[in-house]
């Protein structure tokens, strides 16, 4: 409860701060938004000139890039930033004051940063989701509405805790989190078209080691009623928020492990 | 009851050993060796409440180590630690509300932030009382003068402005302990004394406890009532300055600027006839250097002015960080001599 | 001239330095090939052509499209954006113009030891990866020819637009804002992406004003074999005219941007 009145006091402060600056705030979020559109519209010339990808429609593969881009807003507005930065605090001791402090480290670290340049992916994911149910006719019943807010919540998990995992990388490795930023970022790319138009080794990467497909092919099968594209098992669509929540409390215990390990070694 | 109880206390780092080359790297990766470093070799002292303690030492003596497990941010190898009755890294969090912590150039506050702004978030994170924030502000800035850029951004602060706002931020809770980790390191002279009337008003006012670590003797001089000198992670000193002094540092110099300077070297000649250490020429001024034990100045300076005249003359007292060098010179002769 | 190629040399070195950088970047090239590939194999549906706008392509087209489109962007590719505002920021550029080079040229040499880098270590394996796993083949010795003349000017139209851009940080603060706009923009005009072979109509015309497909589209074309002889020669001397109306426009925003360096005085 402190937490979160404690952060909407920073959330405050720093929006406030940040508008004083107000056309670079706005041109930060609109920059985001441009490259969504450009997204957008590549997509649409070839989805208008092949009328389908896989079976996937316009409307289709825009309603799974959402999924991601969404999760991947709202988390990236929280641990973007410290995740990024981790690396610089730890080398040269910054993170010694994180733990003189009377709140726990991760918090911490989320209070002192906010990335609101992902407002503009987060409104324009709405947006656009917003756009895809009604072109694609999708049922708004209470539980298609309950379960699409699940699975957003599972898909943010996921963001999550794969961005606090490439942090933790620091507390090991010098200098190796550019190149787990790299992999991560790279593999994240995939999921900007269906998982089904790639080979059977991609998929079993993306499922079962880097389980990115849970944040938005696997649950789109289910609102989409694509059940010819089912992967491996039918059950994976409704998984998305049992792997959010158990991958984000293995980043959670290798969190731990890894400040234990600082408090340990002092490096 | 002492407020902060080091016992026995040690530190050791593991590091592992890289070998060299490929075929070295390959190894490394089956069978890693390590060497232990000794960073705190079983110390203990007791510090009381009240006290201004300087923690002195050349640099990888074991200062920070020492420092960073009594706040909490390390774990001991083997011995204790405990400040206001709590073992720190095991009640962090607790013990964080006791102390304030300022670490040398990095500032704790909100980079983008102006400094008002980041003192009121310090306030909702340490769930500081409305009225004891407002008493704490307005005494703070006006020692150490925050008007002048409290609305400015942290980041574009100089780094004088920042070490003040930082401190402000580390006491605004009142905190019981103040750690300070070279905090007038890089400063002008003028904010270096800002911040040390501060320091000393502070330790009046509210019986703040503060442990510093300084390169600065100035510091010590003007803040510390005792000093602790560490080096090779073991204590080599305990107790207040003066008795240092005496310890090791019993010598002074005068030096003597005469009426004509031809009278420089039939004054030298004169002065080796009384018991005194060194007699030097220096810029038409003459140094002696003597040990108060054997002489003290007035019988020097008396032996000087019957011989002649002189413009002007100044006794400098032995500098502490001369002292300390001295310690540790002596000292790693003996554990030279020891192999 | 020793000078200059004294400096190109510097900037090859420097990037041997981050030899793990350069396998990581390697690394996420070929995945993004590997993407590109797959999507385009998805959407030709196991059919071995399509019509376009410039009429029958096959998948193997295809393929070999996203191909030189990652090959050409680790040929002209740079960082000059970055680069130029790192130097306004800090205010290294005030010491690099008291240096008796030109300003220009010196930026070049970096971009130039940082491609040739580039050429080496990442060109070489996407070559291979072309040639023995995708079975590419060369053109014939004229439109080899006719690639390498555009190749040549891509790279110097790309470098102009991104120096362009780089002038405006003795304006603006956030410069990334432009940069990232010139990616974005170059990915879908320039026919990074998508090649304008799939663009809608109305598209193809906003584009023909655009000077960005002349950086990707027209040298892979070229190379495709996919424009008769004088539509080439157009497509050149357009990259021409472009390169001169830019250069133009640059040197007049270098005039301003100096001069509002030395009245504000960095």
């Amino acid at each position: 409860m402190h937490y979160i009145q404690l952060y909407s006091r920073f959330i405050l402060i720093y929006l406030k701060t940040r508008l004083e600056y107000r056309f670079a705030f706005f041109m930060d979020i609109l920059i985001q938004i441009i490259t969504f559109f450009v997204m957008f519209l590549g997509l649409w010339i070839m989805l208008n000139h092949f009328q389908t990808i896989r079976g996937w429609t316009f409307y289709e593969v825009l309603f799974l890039y959402n999924l991601n881009i969404l999760s991947h807003g709202i988390s990236g507005m929280f641990f973007m930033s410290p995740m990024r930065q981790l690396e610089a605090m730890v080398q040269n001791g910054e993170f010694d004051g994180i733990l003189t402090r009377p709140i726990n480290p991760l918090p911490l670290l989320i209070f002192k940063q906010f990335q609101h340049a992902y407002i503009g992916h987060v409104l324009l994911g709405i947006g656009s989701l917003i756009l895809c149910i009604n072109k694609l006719n999708l049922e708004l019943s209470g539980l298609n509405i309950v379960m699409l807010i699940l699975v957003l919540i599972g898909a943010t998990l996921i963001q999550s805790a794969i961005m606090i995992m490439t942090g933790c990388v620091s507390f090991w490795f010098v200098k190796a989190t550019s190149l787990s930023n790299t992999i991560i970022y790279d593999l994240r790319r995939f999921l900007n078209y269906p998982l089904s138009i790639y080979n059977k080794f991609i998929q079993f990467l993306l499922t079962f080691v880097i389980p990115y497909g849970f944040i938005n092919f696997y649950p789109s099968l289910l609102f989409l009623n694509k059940e010819g594209e089912v992967l491996f098992t039918a059950s994976f669509q409704y998984g998305t928020l049992i792997v959010g929540l158990l991958l984000y409390m293995l980043s959670i215990t290798i969190w731990s492990v890894a400040v234990n390990k600082y408090q340990s070694t002092g490096s | 009851m002492s407020l902060i109880s080091v016992n026995n206390l040690t530190k050791q780092f593991q590091r592992p050993i890289r070998q060299e080359g490929f075929t070295g790297a390959v190894k490394d990766l089956f069978h890693r060796q390590y060497e232990y470093k000794t960073a705190v070799n079983d110390i203990s002292f007791q510090i009381n409440q009240g006290e201004i303690v300087g923690y002195l030492g050349p640099n990888g003596a074991g200062k920070s180590t020492t420092i960073k497990m009594m706040v909490g941010i390390l774990v001991p190898t083997a011995g204790s630690v405990t400040v206001n009755e709590l073992i720190p890294y095991k009640n962090r969090k607790i013990h964080a509300k006791n102390i304030g912590v300022v670490f040398g150039q990095r500032t704790q506050l909100w980079w983008d932030i102006p400094v008002t702004e980041s003192l009121l978030l310090m306030k909702y994170m340490y769930k500081i009382p409305n009225d004891q924030y407002r008493k704490n502000i307005e005494l703070f800035s006006d020692i150490l003068d925050l008007h002048e850029f409290k609305n400015t951004a942290v980041r574009q602060l100089s780094l004088g402005q920042r070490m003040r706002a930082d401190l402000c931020a580390a006491l605004l809770h009142d905190p019981k302990i103040l750690f300070l980790d070279e905090p007038t390191i890089g400063l002008d002279v003028v904010v270096k004394e800002k911040i040390r009337e501060f320091i000393k008003e502070i330790n009046k006012v509210r019986q703040t406890t503060v442990v510093l670590t300084t390169h600065d003797m100035d510091d010590v001089e003007k803040l510390c009532s005792r000093v602790i000198v560490i080096d090779h992670g073991q204590i080599m000193y305990d107790g207040n300055i003066s008795h240092l002094k005496d310890k090791y540092g019993s010598d002074e110099i005068i030096t003597i600027e005469p009426e004509h300077n031809h009278d420089l070297i039939s004054l030298r000649d004169k002065l080796l006839s009384l018991n005194v250490m060194d007699t030097k020429i220096k810029d038409l001024k003459l140094q002696i250097t003597y040990n108060k034990g054997d002489i003290n100045s007035m019988q020097i300076l008396s032996k000087i002015m019957s011989e002649s005249s002189i413009i002007d003359f100044t006794i400098q007292p032995c500098e502490i960080d001369e002292v300390i060098r001295r310690m540790y010179t002596e000292n790693s002769l003996k554990g030279k001599l020891k192999i | 001239m020793k000078l200059y190629l004294r400096m190109l040399g510097n900037s090859y070195q420097q990037n041997i330095a981050y030899k793990a950088n350069v396998l990581m970047n390697l690394m996420g090239q070929i995945l993004g090939l590997f993407i590109q590939i797959s999507v385009w194999v998805a959407l030709y549906g196991g059919s071995q052509g399509v019509n376009s706008n410039i009429g029958f392509v096959s998948i193997q087209e295809m393929i070999y499209y996203v191909i030189l489109s990652t090959g050409i962007s680790m040929i002209i590719g740079n960082q000059v954006i970055e680069q130029m505002d790192g130097k306004i920021k800090s205010g290294i550029i005030a010491m690099d113009l008291i240096k008796p080079m030109n300003f220009f040229v010196n930026i070049l040499c970096e971009t130039l030891g940082n491609n040739f880098f580039r050429i080496t270590f990442q060109l070489t394996p996407l070559i291979l990866i072309g040639f023995f796993i995708f079975d590419m083949t060369i053109p014939s010795f004229t439109n080899m020819m006719l690639f390498i003349i555009s190749l040549i000017n891509s790279f110097i139209l790309n470098f102009i637009i991104s120096f362009i851009l780089g002038i405006i940080g003795f304006w603006y603060l956030s410069v990334w804002h432009f940069s990232r706009l010139l990616e974005d923009v170059v990915r879908l005009f320039g026919g990074i992406w998508i090649p304008l072979w799939f663009f809608p109509k109305s598209l193809v015309v906003v584009s023909s004003f655009l000077p960005f497909q002349y950086i990707y589209y027209v040298p892979i074309n070229i190379y495709l074999e996919k424009l008769s002889l004088n539509k080439s020669f157009e497509m050149l001397t357009s990259q021409y005219i472009w390169i001169l109306l830019l250069s133009g426009l640059t040197y007049v925003l270098w005039r301003k941007g100096i001069n509002s360096l030395v009245i504000q005085g960095g």
